[in-house]
């Protein structure tokens, strides 16, 4: 198996405590994730649903059940922390998704909204690191073409960039989660960057797609 | 020329990647090189970063106020040039907590170091007032080994934190170089003419700075060799002084400074020590915040309440523990919890003892080693209790006055065993005992958390009074816990004697009693482990050996029995030589001496004198006699004499020999096989766990296995009706007894025809006498132990 990076701290100490049967320290844990988490949905959802699935939901949902399955993971300990959050994420993700394509096949095909539903007015997700509204905008612009980008990408190149610079994972964490070996996760990279950038480029890096 | 294709691909792939992750390494450490220059430090694919970069950074940045693994540390932007009345000339430094720039400020002209937090948005409103109280308080210390502080401030955004500059380096910076320059070839230890200072004075000046003076370490190495000797201990002993006392101060203005570690202890070009970073450790815990840096540099050095994350129980004496911590590392210049991974180390720091700093380093004397140990007990009621009191001890060990820390006593060592075992999943009673041991303890404890709040309360009255308060209240834990302690020790000789006299003579719980034993020794093998270098316990520790040898002789191999015997001989025989006239350690020789003759001989001696067996063994009147004269005989053996030399226990170890063949020629070999018929048969079904019972009858894996699972079985039911403490009821004794029987036959079933009719044969006709309990269980040899505290004189 991949050796994974050891967790946090911080998130070492709370599982000490939840270990020890500590109930709050298991809300506490969560609650530090919980941003995270939700951000992962935001982009992992199918865009198609994007006005569909509330992340919040999503994210409560993999709090219950990963409450439910606490004492399971801490006797193995399969992986870190926060991959057994995403990986829990995941599922519960997919699971509203086809509940969602089930129940409503009628409309969901036509909605083409690639650049999220994020995309206008979520400046937010940019807030507190300091540049100014216009470059807000710029950088906001340039996130929306990158996304779209992405989206044009294999998935399993999609994954990797996503894996490495949004969600900041390691390499070790994404081997282990795409079941491959890090160097091949980081050649995989490399040549995910590549393509991503003949992709941005072939769109024209200075017509906004919005 | 395909393949020439692919490669070159792949070679720009790999580049991309390399550079990217570069880049993504800056970002989360909070940096933002110019893209364009970065993208020049890889000419074959600038201008493809010079397009790519931008839109990693984009989605990078959607992430980083939120995601856990990316510090959102204070971005360069908007801290590049001036901040406020400051103006940033370099960056000197760059820990968990921020980065520190040498600047000056501008409107009084002088050089100031200037600590940047991260940013304000990671931390909420109610941790940035926090920050703001405590640095505020931290700005009002004013003592000559704390760093100053000059101002607090925000500015755009950014918090800051003034402080004097001070030219020199960190204490990690030291050790590192200490560590590098010093392969154990090279430590001089019987050179006197070398320098003494500690290193540093000679360096140039450098703040918090690794890169610059790494060099200047190289080109002065010559001059500094690491050695061992007295005056390098005693300045590092000095720096200790200077920082406790820096604690000292500002533990009693109310500040503690909760991240004592060797980077935050400056040392000047003069070798003075500056304490630095006062008030900045409470907000390394805030969720926004994530280290980044040398995270387990940090780690290392967090007292056990803190890796727990037990907040309401950090007070000061976090802080000594953190400085034992720092002072056991520059003296072993080694980690003293060095796991691998976070999770390993807050393990450690939890759970395991450090190595002995004497291990890594023999030249530390043994005060000096007993200083830092105490300083670093993982209870903060067993560390110095005031900086002061640490400052003390370490200035006595310098002027070679005897120091008040004293080793952990053996009820210390009990409580940290217990304390590591206490997730083991227990067999039997000796674990519970355990658990009594641990409650009582725990008790203890609690008691003593409830003092140290109410002295928290106190913290500034005068000194004296803390002192003398500490004093007492030691005194009082110290009395309760060895109270629980000796509570613990009679438990589990009560379980030792019930299994010796009352269950003796319960031919159907013989297992049962060989349970008990095993756990009983399980305890008095872990008691010998932690007490055999006490003086004051080698009463008991001879007794613990005693029933070592007992049990062994039981559920053991003679080899192990007899080793045990010899160990508590030799024990025995000085505490005899030492106190003459003390009756209890006379008859605990003989005692011992008895057991050896039990070994040799003794036992079958013992069952033959019962007159059951004699009927069975038929034996005549002549040979009754014999051996009536050969216990006589045996008795004379052990008639203590004066003479204690190694010489006179040979010989009579000579006479038990000889007595021993003399039994074995008094009887028929008829009657030797039946008295080994009737000796098997007492044992019943643990009989089949004998290694020589399994040889004989050919006993497979599988068999062995279901053996041993039946008999688990109804030792676990027994365990559910048997306490200590309570004896049986009538009917509760009879339903052990059928589980007993019934089991018996299941283990029987097991066998094979063929052995069934050897078991049969090895066992003989069924022995209708009742026996007595075993030889050695009679009253043991010190009556009810004596006192932790006896023996002392």
């Amino acid at each position: 198996m991949v050796e994974l990076k050891p967790e946090s701290e911080v998130t070492a100490a709370l599982l000490l405590r939840v270990e020890a049967g500590e109930q709050d320290a298991f809300s506490q844990l969560f609650a530090r994730h919980r941003d995270w988490l939700r951000r992962l949905v935001e982009v992992r959802r199918d865009v198609r649903l994007a006005g569909r699935v509330d992340p919040s939901d999503v994210v409560q949902d993999a709090q219950l059940e990963t409450f439910r399955r606490l004492s399971e993971f801490l006797s193995r300990r399969p992986m870190t922390f926060r991959l057994w959050l995403r990986k829990t994420l995941e599922q519960r993700l997919q699971m509203v998704q086809r509940q969602h394509i089930e129940a409503g096949k009628r409309s969901v095909g036509r909605e083409q909204c690639v650049g999220g539903s994020s995309a206008p007015g979520q400046g937010a997700e940019f807030a507190g690191s300091g540049p100014s509204p216009s470059q807000q905008v710029a950088q906001h612009e340039l996130a929306g073409r990158v996304r779209e980008a992405l989206l044009q990408l294999p998935e399993a190149d999609r994954e990797i960039v996503l894996m490495r610079t949004f969600e900041g994972l390691s390499y070790d964490e994404a081997a282990y989660v795409l079941e491959i070996d890090a160097a091949a996760a980081r050649k995989r990279h490399g040549r995910a960057l590549v393509r991503l950038h003949k992709l941005l480029t072939a769109g024209g890096l200075t017509e906004s797609q919005i | 020329m395909n393949d020439a294709l692919r490669t070159d691909d792949d070679r720009v792939e790999a580049l991309v990647a390399e550079a990217t992750d570069a880049y993504l390494e800056c970002v989360e450490r909070g940096e933002r090189p110019d893209i364009a220059e970065f993208a020049g430090r890889y000419p074959a694919i600038a201008g493809m970063l010079g397009e790519l970069l931008p839109a990693v950074c984009s989605l990078h940045d959607s992430t980083a106020a939120v995601s856990p693994a990316i510090a959102p540390m204070a971005h360069s932007s908007g801290i590049d040039g001036e901040l406020g009345d400051f103006r940033l000339q370099r960056e000197v430094g760059r820990g968990g907590m921020g980065i520190v720039y040498e600047a000056v400020q501008i409107s009084l002209g002088r050089r100031v170091a200037l600590k940047v937090l991260p940013l304000a948005a990671a931390l909420d409103p109610r941790q940035l007032q926090r920050f703001r109280l405590e640095a505020q308080a931290a700005a009002h210390l004013h003592h000559s080994h704390i760093v100053p502080i000059h101002s607090v401030g925000c500015e755009r955004g950014v918090y800051y934190y003034a402080m004097q500059f001070i030219e020199g380096r960190t204490l990690a910076e030291v050790i590192e170089e200490q560590r590098k320059r010093s392969p154990a070839a090279d430590r001089r230890l019987d050179d006197c003419s070398a320098t003494i200072d500690m290193p540093g004075a000679n360096d140039s000046p450098a703040s918090v700075k690794a890169a610059e003076t790494r060099a200047d370490a190289r080109a002065s190495a010559a001059t500094m060799p690491v050695n061992w000797d007295r005056a390098h201990l005693q300045s590092a002993v000095r720096l200790a002084i200077q920082a406790a006392e820096a604690l000292e101060h500002a533990h009693t203005m109310g500040v503690i400074h909760r991240d004592i570690k060797p980077a935050n202890l400056l040392l000047d070009v003069e070798s003075n020590l500056y304490v630095t970073d006062f008030g900045l450790a409470r907000l390394q815990d805030s969720p926004g915040v994530t280290l980044t840096g040398d995270v387990a540099g940090t780690l290392r050095y967090m007292s056990p309440e803190q890796s727990l994350a037990q907040h309401g129980l950090v007070d000061h004496r976090t802080d000594i523990y953190s400085l034992g911590v720092t002072l056991y590392e520059l003296l072993t210049l080694a980690p003293a919890f060095d796991a691998p991974n976070r999770h390993a180390i807050l393990r450690q720091i939890s759970q395991e003892e450090p190595i002995a700093p004497r291990k890594r380093n023999p030249a530390i004397p043994l005060d000096l080693e007993t200083i830092v140990l105490k300083a670093m007990a993982k209870e903060p009621e067993r560390r110095y209790a005031t900086a002061k009191a640490l400052a003390d001890d370490l200035r006595r060990f310098l002027e070679h006055r005897p120091i008040l820390a004293r080793r952990p006593t053996l009820l210390e060592s009990a409580a940290k065993w217990s304390r590591r075992h206490r997730g083991l999943v227990a067999v039997g009673f000796a674990m519970l005992m355990l658990t009594t041991l641990g409650f009582a303890l725990s008790t203890a404890l609690i008691a003593r958390e409830q003092w140290k709040t109410k002295a928290a309360y106190r913290q500034l009255s005068a000194e004296q009074e803390r002192t003398r308060e500490a004093y007492d209240a030691e005194a009082k834990e110290r009395a309760k816990a060895e109270q629980s302690f000796r509570q613990a020790r009679q438990i589990v000789d009560f379980l030792f004697e019930v299994s010796e006299q009352e269950l003796a003579d319960k031919p159907e719980l013989q297992d049962l009693r060989r349970t008990l034993l095993a756990s009983a020794l399980d305890y008095y093998q872990n008691f010998i482990e932690q007490t055999r270098d006490d003086p004051s316990l080698q009463s008991q520790l001879s007794a613990s050996h005693l029933r070592v040898a007992s049990i062994m002789e039981e559920i053991g191999t003679r080899a192990d029995a007899l080793a045990a015997l010899e160990r508590a001989k030799q024990l025995q025989e000085k505490l005899v030589r030492s106190h003459p006239s003390a009756p209890e350690f006379r008859r605990g020789l003989r005692t011992v001496y008895r057991r050896f003759g039990a070994l040799h001989g003794g036992r079958d001696l013992f069952w033959l004198a019962h007159e059951s067996v004699q009927q069975d063994l038929r034996l005549s009147p002549e040979q009754i006699e014999a051996l009536a004269q050969l216990r006589r005989k045996r008795d004379e053996t052990f008639e203590l004499s004066e003479d204690l030399s190694p010489d006179k226990f040979q010989e009579k170890s000579d006479e038990l020999h000889q007595q021993e063949q003399t039994l074995a020629d008094l009887l028929t070999p008829e009657q030797r096989t039946r008295l080994k018929q009737i000796l098997l048969q007492q044992r019943g079904p643990s009989a089949l766990a004998d290694p020589d019972v399994i040889a004989s009858l050919d006993l497979s894996l599988e068999q062995r296995q279901q053996i041993r699972q039946f008999q688990n079985d109804a030792e676990r039911f027994v365990r559910t009706s048997f306490q200590p403490g309570h004896k049986l009821r009538p009917e509760e004794y009879e339903q052990v007894k059928q589980a007993w029987s019934k089991t018996w036959q299941k283990m029987l079933g097991v066998l094979t025809d063929e052995q069934t009719a050897r078991w049969k044969k090895l066992t003989g006709e069924k022995f209708a006498g009742r026996l007595p309990p075993p030889p050695h269980g009679g009253p043991h040899p010190h009556g009810p132990l004596p006192r932790p505290d006896r023996g002392r004189d």
